[in-house]
């Protein structure tokens, strides 16, 4: 074979994502487009209080409403299936399980209380409100610090608000490092509430069908086969006759990667009624009954020798977790100090995670899930030091950085970094932004009184997720390669993207590799009943470990099509070479055999090898040895109007590594999509709660997640350090925008003001908050 | 929320004061009133459908009213719920005989539960003073009315 027949290289190459046609066209296919006859519909009754004792409920009214064909209420529910599940169960953590309707005491706002079933959405709508649920109003607590100091018990039962404390590090190291070191700096750190707002709310379809006894669950996850073993648990149905499908998904940010009330309503309401039950989430609902994110507040010291020289590192991390666990509240806020340490080297680190109930939603995974925060706490740290020391805080930075030849490199926190070169990150954002020059233009504009900042995240992040070790169901992903008949693709994997473009990637992975059009490639994903094993999407794991099980599947169709080669061709097997899809003798490259014609041969098994079963086809599982770390550099050039408080963002500048690049398309839109959502919530986003509990941003009107022209246009760049970890060289991307950025708005905000004596400004930054800070800074109230 | 306002009209104060105890008057007034019984001594339920935005449902509550200072000032306590949710509040009612009549000053503390305190609380501000306003309108109204009906008579 020639070069010039090879076909077109497809690895690394921007290929406009294969699912967007369909998505954007009307021709996706959502939880909610699904309709199989005689579905009904469920909507839940929640509760409106905070915490309030159930003294009585009445459906009677609702019962008899028109359509309505059955009413489930807590005691029943409570009988008829096992509580909601929680996966991440950490050492001497309190758990207090709920099911998925709560009679006795309710704990949050949008609690599920009782769940109506009826002939369409509407009558639905219209019984539950017929429902009387009379409450008992109890004294709520909204307030963490105020949770841990002896406010109101979320749980009666366990006497105090505290869930669980997680210590990290070396406590005596670093406490002596920080007594002993030169310059401290001390500050309180919020990492405000966040709600995820995936633009599909949460979507589920159940459908027992008597006969086979099977149930099958559409639903919007991001988890499918997670959800199908944790399902036939709490809705008591066996897992082989369980299937879950997760159809196009309309984002999730985390918070899909869970199982929920209103799936195990819909499960047992199909069982009992032998029809479809659908449930659609309501905006309104997804606000207070979806999970929440992060709601951490970090008390950090950072010690540094008079030079910059980092000596020590402590944090106490007070973490709101809300009312209860979810699947994995417990986990998420121990990666924010699994990453405590970031991109610099330092000699002594301890943190100590808080973990608190309170009567709000409970938190869980939102995009980049603990370590925007850890980002943001020593982020912060860094500028708040170097103010203190007078020293530019890149030459900081740089100063204090892990080096490029220090990889791999083991951090406090007993974590191994993969591979990394901070400088270079570092280096290409100062070129972008034009440092030298801004910070001339700035003193400049001073003068005439502008207010310019600029500020720098150097952040690194753990993707990959992960090595089974580190989660609890398993961070391994499965991936299937089958050849049909005709020499066509399929590929069937364990991820679950919903936004992610793997039906893009990994068919130019699959296509390159067998030599074969990416329109030649399919590939299957989200459903239990074609893909026989998987994890799901979340950790900006897919690529780095669902490509990794893809890749292996790879390799085992390339050795198999060498058997059926070197047998057609009478060769040894060890002889051949395969290349774009074709089979050929080493050096001669003249002679070969096509991939139609060995699945042919393999499909017909007339004349097999020795040893070789027919077909061709072949499932690998990749269990991770170790997560992967990208990092990057992420720049924020801000102006601010000290008579209004209002920020404008000028400039955004993010260099990411997230190593090898399989499309650069999806890469970009990635870091677009995570920009937006960490500059937001530097800049625009807040769940605010009044001191009933009740959260006042409970809408799109009140809750604001960004739009296109609240963002300036992106300027971005990559570099490439590959990891070592996977064969791909891959690290992941899904985060780093939301992981990266957050700090660099605040530290170009507190830049900006530096010359008005501003330290710092808790996020968000509304302009109420800025110009507070610019009058405390004068010594006055505004 | 905080609600503060007022409302002059050309009527005496004793026929404010009355009027605004008085069951059959409120529910000709009280916006989408379809049931207001006492319950007590100066008690009520109430049954409420309200069309606007957001709030849109139907109620079901209890009115009372306290530290009565009759003509001049009263206390009102207002409790309720339907399917968007509920809510309690508490409030002073003052009438001041002046020029033109009586002033009514009002100045009330509600607290919203459930889906009504998520619809934005500038909406929900401005839906309950368009009910307010609604209300003292047509009490306004009904006075007048009233005025006739006795003239004519």
């Amino acid at each position: 074979m020639t070069t010039q027949e090879r076909p077109p290289k497809l690895i690394g190459e921007p290929i406009k994502r294969r699912e967007d046609p369909r998505l954007i066209t009307g021709q996706g296919s959502y939880v909610d487009d699904l309709q199989p006859l005689g579905t009904l519909h469920l909507v839940i009754v929640r509760s409106p209080y905070a915490h309030a004792r159930v003294t009585g409920i009445d459906v009677s009214a609702a019962r008899n409403a028109p359509g309505v064909v059955a009413v489930l209420t807590p005691e029943d529910v409570q009988q008829s299936t096992e509580p909601v599940p929680v996966a991440a169960q950490l050492e001497g953590m309190h758990m207090p399980l709920r099911h998925a309707l709560t009679g006795g005491e309710v704990k949050f706002v949008g609690e599920p209380v009782v769940a109506i079933v009826a002939e369409d959405r509407y009558l639905a709508a219209d019984a539950a409100e017929l429902v009387e649920v009379e409450y008992e109003e109890l004294p709520a607590v909204i307030d963490p610090e105020q949770a841990l100091e002896g406010g109101p018990l979320v749980h009666d039962e366990l006497g105090t608000n505290l869930c669980v404390v997680s210590p990290i590090g070396d406590a005596e190291a670093a406490a002596r490092a920080i007594e002993g070191a030169e310059v401290v700096i001390k500050q309180r750190l919020m990492n405000q509430r966040l709600i995820p707002n995936p633009i599909e709310p949460r979507a589920v379809l159940a459908h027992y069908e008597p006969g086979p006894g099977t149930l099958t669950v559409w639903s919007s996850t991001q988890i499918p086969h997670l959800l199908k073993t944790l399902l036939s648990a709490c809705a008591r149905v066996p897992e082989q006759l369980v299937r879950v499908v997760a159809p196009d998904v309309g984002g999730g940010f985390g918070c899909k990667l869970n199982v929920y009330p209103e799936e195990i309503l819909a499960a047992l309401a199909s069982r009992r009624l032998e029809r479809p039950v659908k449930f659609v989430e309501t905006r309104q609902e997804n606000y207070v009954a979806t999970i929440h994110g992060r709601d951490l507040i970090g008390h950090l010291e950072l010690g540094a020798k008079r030079d910059g020289t980092l000596v020590g590192y402590r944090i106490k991390v007070i973490a709101d977790i809300g009312a209860y666990q979810h699947l994995l509240t417990a986990a998420i806020p121990t990666l924010t100090a699994l990453m405590l340490q970031g991109v610099y080297k330092i000699p002594a680190l301890a943190g100590e995670i808080v973990e608190v109930f309170t009567n709000k939603t409970p938190t869980d995974a939102y995009r980049g899930a603990g370590r925007p925060e850890a980002t943001y706490y020593l982020e912060r740290g860094m500028d708040l030091l170097a103010a203190e020391l007078g020293m530019d805080p890149v030459e900081l930075r740089r100063k204090n950085f892990i080096g490029a030849g220090e990889f791999p490199f083991d951090t406090q926190t007993g974590l191994v970094y993969d591979s990394g070169d901070y400088d270079a990150a570092l280096d290409k954002a100062l070129a972008i932004v034009g440092y030298d020059d801004f910070r001339s233009e700035q003193a400049r504009l001073r003068e005439a009184g502008r207010y310019l900042g600029v500020g720098f995240s150097t952040y690194v992040e753990i993707c990959g997720v992960g090595p089974s070790s580190a989660l609890p169901a398993g961070g391994w992903e499965a991936g299937t390669v089958r050849v049909e008949r005709t020499g066509k693709v399929t590929v069937l994997t364990g991820v679950s993207p919903h936004g992610q473009g793997e039906e893009t990637s990994f068919a130019q992975i699959a296509a390159e590799r067998l030599g074969v059009g990416i329109e030649d490639v399919t590939v299957i994903h989200g459903d239990t009943a074609q893909v026989s094993a998987g994890i799901g999407t979340f950790g900006s794991r897919s690529l780095a470990v669902g490509g990794t099980a893809l890749v292996m599947s790879l390799d085992k169709i390339e050795a198999k099509a060498k058997r059926f080669a070197a047998h057609a061709m009478e060769v040894q097997a060890d002889d051949l070479e395969f290349e774009a899809g074709q089979v050929f003798v080493k050096d001669a490259p003249e002679k070969t055999i096509s991939l139609p014609e060995i699945a042919t041969l393999a499909y017909n098994a007339v004349d097999l090898p020795p040893d070789t079963e027919p077909g061709l086809e072949a499932t690998s599982y990749y269990e991770p040895g170790n997560f992967t770390f990208p990092f990057g550099t992420h720049v924020a050039v801000v102006e601010v109007d000290t008579d209004s408080g209002a920020i404008d963002l000028q400039r955004f500048i993010s260099v990411d590594d997230c190593g090898n690049i399989i499309n650069p398309l999806i890469v970009e839109g990635q870091i677009h999509g995570g920009l937006a959502q960490g500059i937001a919530q530097a800049l625009y986003e807040e769940a605010v709660y009044d001191a009933n509990g009740q959260l006042l941003s409970g809408s799109l009107m009140d809750y604001a997640v960004p739009r296109a022209d609240q963002l300036p246009s992106f300027e971005l760049a990559t570099t490439v350090t590959p990891t070592g970890v996977n064969p791909l060289g891959a690290k992941g991307v899904g985060e780093a925008g939301t992981i990266g950025s957050t700090p660099a708005i605040v530290n170009a905000v507190v830049d900006a003001l530096a010359p008005l004596g501003v330290q710092h400004i808790e996020m968000m930054l509304r302009p109420e908050r800025v110009l507070d800070a610019i009058q405390a800074a004068k010594g006055g109230a505004r | 929320m905080q609600l503060i306002g007022s409302r002059t009209m050309p009527y005496a104060r004793e026929r404010v004061w009355a009027a605004l105890q008085d069951p059959a008057m409120l529910r000709k007034t009280l916006p989408g009133c379809e049931e207001l019984t006492p319950s007590g001594e100066d008690s009520f339920d109430a049954k409420v459908t309200i069309g606007v935005a957001a709030i849109k449902g139907r109620y079901k509550g209890k009115v009372r009213l306290f530290d009565l200072e009759p003509p001049r000032k009263l206390r009102m306590a207002v409790e309720g719920g339907g399917g968007p949710g509920r809510m309690r509040g508490e409030g002073t009612v003052e009438l001041e005989s002046v020029a033109e009549g009586t002033k009514l000053v009002y100045d009330g503390e509600a607290a919203t539960f459930g889906p009504i305190a998520r619809v934005g609380q500038r909406l929900l501000r401005s839906a309950a003073n368009k009910l307010l306003g609604e209300f003292l309108s047509r009490l306004e109204q009904e006075l007048g009315r009233e005025g006739e009906s006795e003239r004519a008579s």
